[in-house]
């Protein structure tokens, strides 16, 4: 290991450079990584797409479905029969349903389930629709599911899928199951299906076991158009699953080669492709930036709202979710036998594949629908901006041990008697190893307070006892423990004399602390680039400059910036700028912080019912991991030294 | 620690003692070591884990403590006869009998001592024969010899490449047929061969041979687990006098905190979600591999470092009057 040290023992040579000029490293590798991330949106720093897997053949055969009729006949008969039934309050009709695919010549079931979900008093009940159409030329050990939510503005959306699934059963080259599942209650239902489907079994959602099986889900495709009047414009491609997941990039690509075979326009988040020769412009560079930041945020706090496809992640199941709009311009394209079009295309390549999708990236984000930004090109961005941090915790850790070093050249400085002499010249040894075990303590309490937090809500409502609560109460408990906890390190440093306290082991914490975040960042940057980029924004330069101030300026500056960035005053903080800037007319600042608040109260519950039945982990990591971190450098600015 | 105060009374006799404090044993550490290194086992994340994930290596570890107990409080035969037990079970426990019976062929002397080779042999004579009468009562009681199928030729060929923290999964599933045997050999080999050269050096500091050999057991085992790193943690401690030397101590153990948390991440990541795949799995398998390599060619230069220190006091002056630097050649 001849580069880590030299051969004497010393510390290698650029080391010492490296701690003369941390501050200004840090600070030019905090930019460096802002000016990285808005590089790599422009088209030269990045990819077009291209499929990966060669078995998709994608758009190679002639699409034969042209039932116009029999789907705008199902879609008729579904409205009469929902509006008869149940008038305005668009329930679903089960044995409607069931009738027409058993007409249809499939296997038709029903499941039913139950959630209990804490905010909403009483459990919330449905049944599913399935539909297993067996393939004609293989046993069934492969399946590709078709997905439809019901909703008061899906009719139109069941009757395509009805009438596509009276197409596929006349098709005899089907080698994989399809599968198609309406579902009740949206993305609750495709949770509840999909546990009961692989056998894993929810806590707080109880699902009825399936009556049939299809074999592996290969890839899962979910239809959402709201009943907008056809003809459509566009087609909105939603692949953002839960935990930041998102599904194989050639499943997108293939979706989104479909949609401009039917002379469609694929869009992302709603935003259209910047034109052909607009993409080296300036126009162009700022709609792609907003493609990505829509990107990132949405696989950052991804919730269970952008369609059926979300929940499918966690099986490990590609999905995406189609969902046309828009006015289209002509009448002869854009109505629903084109969509229909659409989906036979994306079905018949995924029948092609020998082996589940593996060839192309799952870690990516997309400026366009055809650029793409993979792994290997972001995350540096994440080096760059927790590169501060862990210089900052290197650098620390250096002077805390180095009492005896002297300057690179060995001449001596007075030094005080009790450390050692100038040839000890070795890295790190903590000389006063009591007061570093001294902050064992406050570790973890800082950690115990996260974890009362993250079980917070489950002790106080149990998911089995209906208790009738409400978001409000639900949240007024969290907030309350979250805003009281941080006092409890002022009550631990009053109550122990501060010669345990010295400084060295407020240092100690903070390398720590600063590790830890380091740790928790790069971790998340795997798992969920979105909310691991946004954290890294906004959190290192703080944390690199949290120290215990002897001013009184830099103590109340510190203590400002921290408060800010306590996970629920951020949340509110951000939320309400994100209202002020989408909302067309000015708010008035009571009006905005109100909003904020009730958002807040929102996206907090919102978290805390994802992590129950969706298994999303936002909620544990801004209670588990972040919070911790926060009480840490909570401590270490509100010490007090003598 | 008696071979320490043995090295400790060897400095005072050659009075130079001024500013030689840091490098010895001091009393408050040995008191305080069995202590520390019972916290230390208690409270480790991989130690709890493995019971949580109710493995067998808490038996190895018992075992192999057992038999260091024994090593330490002078009992030469009862410590080869517990690891014969250990080796029973795993195999390569089988190279700490070297330390063991070093230290009773040279026992608490120092270089001048004639090495014992009576001593040496009859420790390994007693180490093969409580094996040989281990493996014959298994015989007896299970009637045939069909159990070395399932255990030691199961250590030795490596049949199942499930994923491990170790490193022979990831290329043994590359590697073609024609050439396993070769490669089964040089993996194999790893463990025993490194035992020579550390044994030659480290003769007269069992302890440390027997510290650093644990180490070595933990990573090129064929089918490692985290349960086999928590005995040589747990004794680092008891090299308070070298904490001095470690030079590498900040990046071994940020790296294998990343490890305890990456792991699962990444494991989760390949086979739950099937977004990741095999090499990310196996890059921070190895980064674990690399930090527990770190801890071990840090003990060993604090250990030579040390031994240089003690003759030559804690500066050493060289013939012009100038400070000598140390370097490891």
């Amino acid at each position: 290991m001849r580069s880590l040290t030299r051969s004497d023992g010393r510390p290698p040579k650029w080391l010492n450079g490296l701690r003369r000029k941390a501050n200004a490293l840090c600070a030019l590798l905090y930019v460096a990584g802002l000016i990285y991330l808005a590089c790599i949106v422009w088209p030269s720093f990045n990819d077009r797409t291209y499929f990966s897997e060669n078995a998709l053949l994608p758009g190679l055969v002639d699409d034969e479905f042209v039932h116009r009729e029999r789907t705008n006949t199902f879609a008729k008969q579904l409205r009469e029969v929902v509006q008869t039934r149940y008038g305005k309050e668009y329930g679903m009709p089960h044995d409607w349903l069931l009738e027409q695919l058993e007409s249809i010549g499939l296997e038709a079931y029903a499941q039913n389930f139950t959630a209990f979900l804490p905010g909403i008093s009483g459990a919330v009940e449905g049944t599913n629709i399935f539909a297993v159409m067996r393939a004609a030329r293989a046993p069934s050990v492969e399946s590709i599911v078709v997905a439809v939510p019901f909703r008061s503005n899906t009719l139109g959306s069941i009757g395509l899928a009805l009438s596509l699934a009276s197409f596929c059963r006349e098709q005899i080259y089907w080698s994989k199951d399809l599968i198609f599942v309406f579902t009740e209650h949206e993305t609750i239902g495709m949770q509840a299906w999909l546990s009961a489907y692989h056998r894993l079994p929810i806590s707080s959602l109880k699902a009825d076991p399936l009556a049939a099986h299809g074999g592996a889900i290969q890839a899962a495709l979910a239809l959402e158009a709201t009943d907008g009047s056809t003809p459509f414009s566009n087609v909105d491609i939603r692949y953002n699953m839960i935990n930041g997941q998102l599904p194989n990039l050639d499943l997108v690509n293939l979706l989104v080669k479909m949609t401009e075979k039917e002379a469609l326009v694929p869009t992302l988040y709603m935003q259209e492709d910047p034109h052909g020769q607009d993409l080296y412009t300036e126009k162009g560079y700022w709609k792609l930036a907003k493609t990505s930041f829509k990107g990132i945020v949405a696989q950052a706090f991804s919730r269970a709202d952008s369609g059926l496809h979300s929940v499918f992640g966690a099986y490990g199941v590609q999905a995406v979710t189609i969902s046309p709009y828009g006015k289209g311009r002509t009448k002869s394209q854009g109505g629903w036998v084109d969509i229909g079009r659409l989906l036979e295309g994306g079905l018949r390549s995924v029948n092609n594949l020998l082996e589940k999708f593996h060839q192309s990236f799952f870690f990516y984000f997309l400026p366009s629908t055809h650029r793409y930004v993979s792994i290997g090109v972001f995350m540096p961005a994440i080096g760059l901006l927790m590169g501060p941090v862990l210089i900052k915790a290197l650098c620390v850790w250096l002077d805390l041990n180095d009492e005896g070093e002297s300057s690179a050249d060995g001449d001596a400085k007075a030094k005080k008697e009790t450390k050692s002499e100038s040839a000890l010249a070795v890295l790190p040894l903590i000389t006063k190893s009591e007061s570093a075990l001294a902050v064992l303590p406050l570790i973890v309490i800082a950690h115990s307070c996260g974890a009362l937090l993250y079980f917070l809500p489950y002790l106080l409502f149990n998911a089995q006892a209906s208790i009738s609560t409400n978001d409000q109460q639900l949240f007024q408990a969290i907030a309350t423990i979250a805003i009281t906890l941080p006092i409890c390190p002022w009550i631990i440093q009053r109550n122990l004399a501060d010669k345990d306290f010295g400084v060295p082991s407020m240092v100690v914490l903070r390398v720590v602390a600063l590790l830890e975040l380091a740790l928790i960042v790069g971790v998340t940057a795997v798992l969920n680039f979105g909310i691991a980029v946004l954290v890294a924004i906004f959190v290192a330069p703080i944390s690199t400059i949290t120290i215990p101030f002897r001013s009184k300026i830099g103590w109340a500056l510190n203590s400002m910036a921290l408060v800010l960035l306590h996970p629920l005053v951020a949340c509110c903080v951000a939320l309400g700028v994100y209202t002020a800037l989408t909302v067309p007319v000015p708010p008035t600042p009571s009006w905005l912080a109100q909003r904020a608040f009730e958002q807040t109260v929102d996206v907090t519950v919102g978290f805390i019912r994802d992590s129950l039945v969706y298994q999303s982990h936002l909620y544990a990591f801004f209670t588990l991991a972040l919070f911790p971190i926060w009480m840490m450098f909570w401590t270490i600015v509100h010490h007090r030294s003598e | 620690m008696k071979r320490q105060r043995s090295e400790v009374k060897r400095i005072e006799k050659t009075e130079k003692t001024d500013g030689n404090e840091p490098l010895f044993v001091r009393s408050m550490d040995v008191a305080s070591a069995a202590v520390v290194v019972q916290v230390c086992y208690l409270f480790n994340p991989f130690g709890i884990a493995s019971c949580i994930a109710m493995t067998t290596s808490v038996f190895h570890n018992f075992l192999i403590a057992a038999a260091l107990v024994a090593f330490q409080s002078g009992r030469p035969y009862v410590s080869a006869s517990v690891l014969a037990l250990v080796s029973m079970l795993g195999l390569y426990p089988a190279v700490l009998m070297v330390p063991i019976a070093l230290h009773y062929a040279t026992a608490g002397g120092n270089s001048k001592t004639p090495f014992d080779w009576t001593a040496f042999c009859s420790s390994i004579a007693v180490f093969c024969s409580v094996w040989a009468g281990a493996l014959y009562m298994i015989v007896t009681l299970s009637g045939s010899w069909q159990f070395l199928q399932s255990t030691y030729l199961f250590f030795v060929l490596v049949p199942d490449l499930t994923p491990t923290v170790g490193v022979f999964w990831y290329f043994f599933t590359e590697v073609f047929d024609h050439f396993r045997l070769f490669f089964l050999w040089v993996f194999q080999l790893n463990i025993f061969i490194f035992v020579i050269p550390l044994a030659l050096t480290l003769r007269r500091s069992p302890m440390m041979l027997f510290h650093i050999l644990l180490i070595l057991i933990a990573v090129f085992k064929p089918y490692p687990s985290v349960g086999d790193a928590v005995v040589y943690m747990a004794l680092l401690p008891i090299w308070r006098h070298l904490y001095l030397y470690i030079r590498h101590s900040f990046l071994a153990a940020c790296t294998m905190a990343v490890f305890a948390v990456l792991a699962p991440v990444m494991w989760k990541l390949w086979i739950q979600d099937g977004s990741a795949n095999a090499n990310f799995y196996f890059a921070i398998t190895l980064a674990y591999c690399t930090a527990q390599i770190f801890l071990l060619t840090d003990l060993l230069y604090a250990e030579l470092r040390h031994r240089i220190h003690m003759t030559h006091g804690i500066r050493v002056i060289d013939e012009s009057g100038t400070e000598a630097k140390i370097a490891l050649s």
